[in-house]
This record gives structure tokens, C-alpha cells and sequence, in this order.
């Protein structure tokens, strides 16, 4: 026991707790560095803007120029190429396991990837399609 | 260990607490070199829209604004590979300055201009070399 009353053990716990503290810190700013780098709403943002033929994904002998959300629309009653074009984009953004999309339309609900459970990043957004209705797509990243 | 009337244990526990801190900052230690070295970013201010990519007729990356990063980064060269998911998944790759043995990579998606007024999604992977 020290002058002040305290006892090795005690002034050891209390430098254990400062550490503790230190280590909370650093992972945060940490973290803040890593939210740059996975952005799902500029995904969704980008991903939405993009304009492909019909022709692209479907077996509609059709060339006419759609937004893609449009075409995910479709997939939600017709299965077509367009989930497996999305899962490889984003696998190659993000990397396996390391992501979920799940678009729904109708009441019919899509998912691509296979993340399950706990994630970082979650955006959700409402895209207009050509007839005038929206499609809901929501994504999550690890 | 059995502590005396003041729960002072003496000399054994001046041990074991000296021992219990060297372990936990030398963990500390390792756990900050690590981040640190996760936390450093060459590739910040890249700006990925800013680079001129063309993907309508081939693709095309202009090495104006890689030139520009190599003068105004810390780093000695720098790679850039596009690929078009389902349209051109080989891609191509674009590198100036020298290539390293300490990469750092990062991907970036773009929508560009695609033949016949497609507006596709293009992955694009930057990979600076320190």
C-alpha cells in the first residue's frame, strides 16, 4: 500500500480501465475511416441510374432501354439474370458473405447474398419504375 | 498470496500487477501498431469520379489524373482496373509510376456510357503502390 492507500492490485485495475478506454477510442475512429469506404446509399444511388436493354436479362426479345430498376421489378414475379448480374457487382464491391440486397415489388420479395445476422451499414430507398410505382430495395454490408 | 491487516500483499503483488501491465500494454501495443497500419490510407483525396474513364468503344483510362495523384500522394505507382460486370468481366489495367511490394487496393463503382445508350455499372479498382 502506497502513501495514498492504495494497493498495487487497485492502481493496476485502474490502469487496465484507462487502457480499456484507449482501446474504445481507437476502434471508433477506426470505424469512422471504414464508413467511407462502404457506402450503400451511393451504391443504391449508382446502382439506380443505371439503364441496360430488356434484352440484357430477360428472355423478352425486346431492346428497349430501362432502368434497371425496372427490370428488378420484374424479376420479382419472373425469375430472370438480372439477381445474379447484382450479386456480382456487389461481390466484387464488397466481397463475399459481406453483403445482403433485398429488393421487393408487389409483395414479392427478393434476396441476393447470403450475409446473415449482424451488420455495419444498412440503406433502404424507394425507386420510381416506368409504370409509375416504386420498388423497395434495401442493403446491408458487414 | 495472503494480504496483511491493510490488504497490502507486498512484494508478490507489486509482481503479479507489474506483470498484469506489462502483458495488457504490450497487447495495447500490438493492437495500435495493427490499426494504424490498417488506418493508413495512401489513396486519400483519390477521387474516383474525378478519374476519365470511357468504357463505349473499349476501354479507356485516361492517365492524366493517375499522374496527377502519383505527384500529389505518398505513393510510387499506381494501377487501375476496370471491368464491366456481365458486359466485359476481364477488363483491363492501366499503370503508371513502378510497381511495389506494398499495395493498397481499393474499389470504387462508376455508371458509364455503354454501347448502345446502356448506363452500366463499372468496378473499378485503384491499387496504389508505397
Amino acid at each position: 500500500m502506497n502513501r495514498e492507500g492504495v494497493t498495487a492490485y487497485v492502481d493496476c485495475m485502474l490502469f487496465l480501465m484507462v487502457i480499456m478506454i484507449a482501446i474504445a477510442v481507437t476502434i471508433t475512429f477506426n470505424n469512422q475511416s471504414d464508413e467511407q469506404d462502404c457506402d450503400p446509399d451511393d451504391f443504391l444511388s449508382r446502382l439506380s441510374k443505371t439503364e441496360v436493354r430488356l434484352s440484357d436479362f430477360t428472355d423478352i426479345e425486346d431492346d428497349t432501354l430501362v432502368y434497371i430498376a425496372d427490370v428488378m421489378a420484374f424479376d420479382t414475379s419472373n425469375d430472370t439474370e438480372v439477381r445474379t448480374y447484382l450479386d456480382g457487382i456487389l461481390e466484387k464491391m464488397f466481397g463475399k458473405h459481406r453483403y445482403a440486397l433485398s429488393y421487393s415489388y408487389l409483395g414479392n420479395t427478393i434476396h441476393v447474398g447470403d450475409m446473415e445476422g449482424f451488420h455495419r451499414f444498412e440503406s433502404s430507398r424507394a425507386i420510381r419504375i416506368s409504370n409509375g410505382g416504386t420498388i423497395d430495395v434495401s442493403v446491408r454490408l458487414m | 498470496m495472503n494480504g496483511d491487516s491493510h490488504g497490502d500483499m507486498g512484494f508478490a503483488e507489486a509482481i503479479v500487477s507489474m506483470m498484469a501491465v506489462a502483458a495488457v500494454i504490450g497487447l495495447y501495443l500490438v493492437f495500435a501498431a495493427t490499426s494504424s497500419v490498417v488506418a493508413y490510407d495512401p489513396l486519400e483525396g483519390f477521387d474516383a469520379d474525378a478519374l476519365e474513364a470511357y468504357i463505349a468503344d473499349g476501354i479507356e483510362v485516361s492517365e492524366s489524373y493517375m499522374f496527377m495523384c502519383l505527384g500529389t500522394m505518398d505513393i510510387r505507382g499506381m494501377s487501375v482496373s476496370v471491368s464491366i460486370p456481365h458486359f466485359d468481366e476481364k477488363g483491363c489495367t492501366f499503370s503508371v509510376g513502378s510497381i511495389t511490394d506494398l499495395p493498397y487496393s481499393q474499389t470504387y463503382i462508376r455508371v458509364l456510357d455503354y454501347d448502345n445508350g446502356r448506363k452500366v455499372p463499372a468496378v473499378i479498382e485503384v491499387i496504389a503502390y508505397g
